[in-house]
């Protein structure tokens, strides 16, 4: 792994307004060729006349990244950014009070990552992740920031009370008799490798909305249909 | 467009001549700084920056949506997820929160858990009985996690007793991985989110009490609202659901959750 570790230091803006300014911009540029991590600590110097032994608190802070880079965060700070080819820019931002100086520090940072070199094709090859087991099981897979740029016919699937009343009447039931659907954001967390992470996974490199549907002898991964009808009549298909 | 929203049977509409009732829940009258941060090892949190919807927009995506009866007041009652009770405890700032995700939940039709709001409300107060701000709840939700009921009971808050080692790497496993932030004020923007199906923990001055926001509707004919799920058992309003207007259900903080951990 390649990782290249920035410290960035906040340049010193002289204020004597009463309100609290926020410092300068700082931008830092990086380039990578692509499926190189990168990794990066934020590092950011005191405010003026501010000392370590103040009782300093952060209280706001944020960061932005773009949907399509990857990254972990450790606990000494580190991020390890993986992202496919293409320009992004990461933006942090913290606010500081020193309860002791009765002071304010507002910092921002922005980070231009490159990703350079040409993206892999992606396997075609997949998986049923619901493996062979008997019984309808779908899951709905969405990128929930996208829902306004839905067409109205599809964006009613999601509330749509027929669909839901036939999911919960015709899916197969867990020991707990939750019936065996999903309506799952695509970046949706998981803890172990089960039927629905494997979904995820399935569908990842994909366009969102998605359908995954599986009766067990015959499954199929597709696009989400644009109504209710359609959506409806497929999943029939596999009752 | 003259068009009513369907009301509950028996359903209250608390506007500007509705005498206010309860509340104490928040932490006033200090200004609320909403305080966004990084969500997370992989996940965020971001201001709502979608564009918002006229009230022309509003009127006519409210309307279609009823007339599928496709709403989430009608999910979550259809999955019988039931009204939480805060019993008089000052953290409506965390039931309101955890009524957001639990209507979040519905919607993905991921099983429901009985939760334990103290189990998050409490430790953020030092373990007293302080009203707060929900996104102070949202924010621990996000590094610490949320505790079953059967691992942290209904109502305590006293002491630590239940943060036991065992007890929290369960709470991680329900840790809030993605939220978004609403702009205070901005009932335009509540709708929209409402419309797209957000849930909204919302947090109102007037009342000094945080609730969830589940539907938006038409009073009137004309005028915008939002039907809410409050914390204060079956017996309040409809099934625990009123309807505020405008005025009164336009939000000095908001937030809704987008994701959660899938532990299953």
């Amino acid at each position: 792994m390649k990782s290249t570790l920035l410290l960035l230091l906040f340049a010193v803006v002289a204020n004597a307004q009463d309100y609290h300014p926020v410092r300068a911009l700082q931008q830092q540029a990086i380039t990578i060729p692509i499926n190189k991590p990168i990794s990066f600590k934020i590092q950011t110097s005191l405010k003026p006349g501010w000392v370590e032994t103040d009782r300093i608190t952060p209280f706001r802070s944020i960061l932005q990244i773009p949907e399509a880079v990857a990254y972990l965060f450790t606990n000494d700070g580190t991020y390890y950014v993986w992202a496919p080819v293409g320009t992004y820019e990461i933006e942090s931002s913290r606010v500081l009070i020193n309860w002791t100086k009765q002071d304010i520090d507002d910092q921002t940072v922005s980070i231009i990552l490159t990703v350079t070199g040409t993206s892999p094709t992606p396997n075609p090859e997949t998986t049923n992740p619901f493996s062979n087991a008997l019984g309808l099981r779908v899951v709905i897979i969405e990128e929930q920031e996208n829902r306004s740029k839905l067409p109205k016919s599809q964006l009613a699937i999601i509330t749509s009370l027929e669909i839901r009343d036939y999911l919960d009447n015709k899916c197969a039931k867990d020991p707990d008799n939750n019936p065996e659907w999903r309506f799952l954001d695509q970046n949706t967390p998981t803890t172990a490798p089960t039927k629905w992470a494997k979904s995820l996974a399935e569908h990842s490199g994909k366009p969102v909305p998605w359908i995954i549907i599986s009766n067990g002898t015959k499954w199929t991964s597709v696009a989400l249909p644009n109504t209710i009808a359609a959506t409806l009549a497929l999943i029939k298909l596999y009752e | 467009m003259s068009y009513s929203s369907p009301l509950y049977e028996n359903e209250i509409i608390i506007d500007e001549s509705t005498p206010i009732i309860g509340g104490g829940g928040l932490e006033l009258p200090t200004p609320h700084v909403r305080k966004a941060f990084r969500a997370g090892n992989t996940g965020f949190c971001k201001s709502f920056d979608i564009p918002t919807f006229s009230r022309e927009e509003i009127r006519e995506r409210i309307k279609e949506r009823e007339q599928r009866g496709a709403i989430l007041s009608q999910i979550v009652k259809n999955k019988k997820i039931p009204t939480s009770d805060q019993n008089g405890i000052n953290f409506c700032w965390t039931y309101g929160v955890v009524t957001a995700v639990n209507v979040m939940r519905a919607l993905r039709s991921i099983p429901y858990v009985e939760f334990s709001r103290e189990s998050v409300a409490a430790p953020v107060k030092g373990y007293r009985n302080n009203g707060g701000w929900g996104d102070e709840a949202l924010q621990y939700m996000v590094k610490v996690g949320i505790m079953p009921q059967s691992l942290w009971p209904k109502h305590y808050y006293q002491s630590n007793k239940y943060n036991t080692p065992d007890n929290l790497a369960v709470a991680a496993k329900y840790k809030i991985d993605e939220f978004l932030i609403f702009e205070s004020g901005n009932f335009l923007q509540q709708m929209t989110g409402l419309l797209l199906d957000y849930p909204l923990a919302m947090g109102l001055s007037w009342w000094s009490h945080e609730i969830c926001g589940i539907d938006p509707v038409i009073i009137g004919s004309t005028d915008l609202g939002i039907r809410i799920w409050n914390s204060w058992t079956e017996t309040y309003g409809t099934g625990g659901m009123s309807i505020l207007s405008e005025s009164k259900a336009t939000a000095d903080d908001c937030v809704s959750p987008v994701t959660q951990t899938l532990t299953e």
